[in-house]
């Protein structure tokens, strides 16, 4: 079950069996959230750090006539902020976007790995500083760029780190996004969502067919992004 | 999302037409109208030369297939 948080940190850094171990000793508070449930919400106070471990989460904040934007996502191996727990409230919440199972670890844990496993501490920091260099690449698509390449450069980004977890298999994986979930994610409306869809369909790009995403031509659709996989610190992948 | 929410079709039209097959759960003409024009807002900010080549026209059609409303945006030369 830990196998995607083992491959993700294994992009950053190699660890040793007893490192690996360790972690797993940190996941065995296992929970699960069915899809459309928050893990936790917005103004709650965060006690754990969560590591997801099957299905995809988001960040996400609402505003007050109930739009929403979604901030990041979640995926198998990917973790909320490793020291959220020094905050007193949440400023977003997470939520479900598939059935998920995802681990709950508490702060005296953590505060222990800082201790005891410099290593796994590293790769923890890492994948914090991952998560706020993803967001600044949202944010940078969101201003910069056209909608066309919003939409290719967010697939080629889930397509890369999906792969890297090894839940990409022959260019395929699992997308279970709505077309509207997709538009609070690279901000525009569902019926903008569906043309721009259609668009890289008919161009051969991209299949989305029940919940599935196809990547026809990754190097077409990087090019259309100008898709540079730095701001990912992948470095040993 | 509540299901009991009108469907909304908007098919595009400029040099090509793209029909909409799939349409958008929209909760009555009023937001229908504005999701449209804010649609035609989006496609132009992308894709400006648009109007160069000719119109953007969009329908918007319920489940029954009658068109409600169009959106007609044109670009005149005026010389």
């Amino acid at each position: 079950m830990t196998n995607a948080l083992h491959k993700r940190l294994a992009c950053f850094t190699e660890l040793d069996e007893s490192d690996l171990a360790h972690l797993d000793r940190l996941c065995e508070d296992v929970r699960t959230v069915k899809v459309g449930e928050d893990l936790i919400g917005e103004r709650e106070k965060p006690e754990e750090v969560f590591i997801q471990l099957e299905g995809w989460a988001c960040r996400y904040k609402i505003l007050p006539d109930g739009n929403r934007q979604i901030t990041g996502y979640l995926l198998p191996g990917d973790m909320c902020d490793v020291f959220v727990f020094i905050l007193e409230h949440m400023d977003h919440g997470i939520g479900a976007l598939s059935d998920i199972t995802y681990a709950a670890v508490s702060k005296q844990k953590i505060i222990d790995i800082f201790d005891s496993h410099p290593r796994i501490a590293k790769a923890l920091w890492w994948s914090t500083l991952v998560d706020e260099s993803i967001l600044r690449q949202w944010l940078t698509n969101m201003g910069q760029r056209f909608a066309y390449e919003r939409m290719a450069h967010i697939f080629c980004e889930l397509w890369l780190r999906m792969k890297v977890v090894g839940l990409a298999a022959g260019d395929e994986f699992h997308l279970p996004l709505t077309q509207n979930q997709l538009g609070d994610t690279i901000g525009l409306t569902p019926v903008h969502v569906n043309r721009t869809l259609q668009r890289m369909r008919n161009e051969g790009l991209v299949e989305l067919d029940n919940k599935r995403l196809k990547i026809c031509d990754i190097e077409k659709l990087k090019e259309i992004a100008q898709f540079n996989s730095e701001y990912l610190h992948m470095k040993r992948c | 999302m509540d299901t009991s929410m009108p469907r909304y079709f908007f098919d595009l039209h400029d040099n090509f037409t793209e029909t909409d097959d799939l349409g958008t759960e929209l909760l009555d003409d009023p937001a229908a109208r504005i999701a449209a024009v804010q649609f035609a807002g989006e496609v132009l900010k992308n894709e400006p030369e648009i109007l160069e080549v000719g119109t953007l026209q969009i329908d918007a059609r319920d489940t029954e297939g009658n068109i409600l409303f169009t959106v007609d945006i044109r670009l005149k030369d005026r010389r």
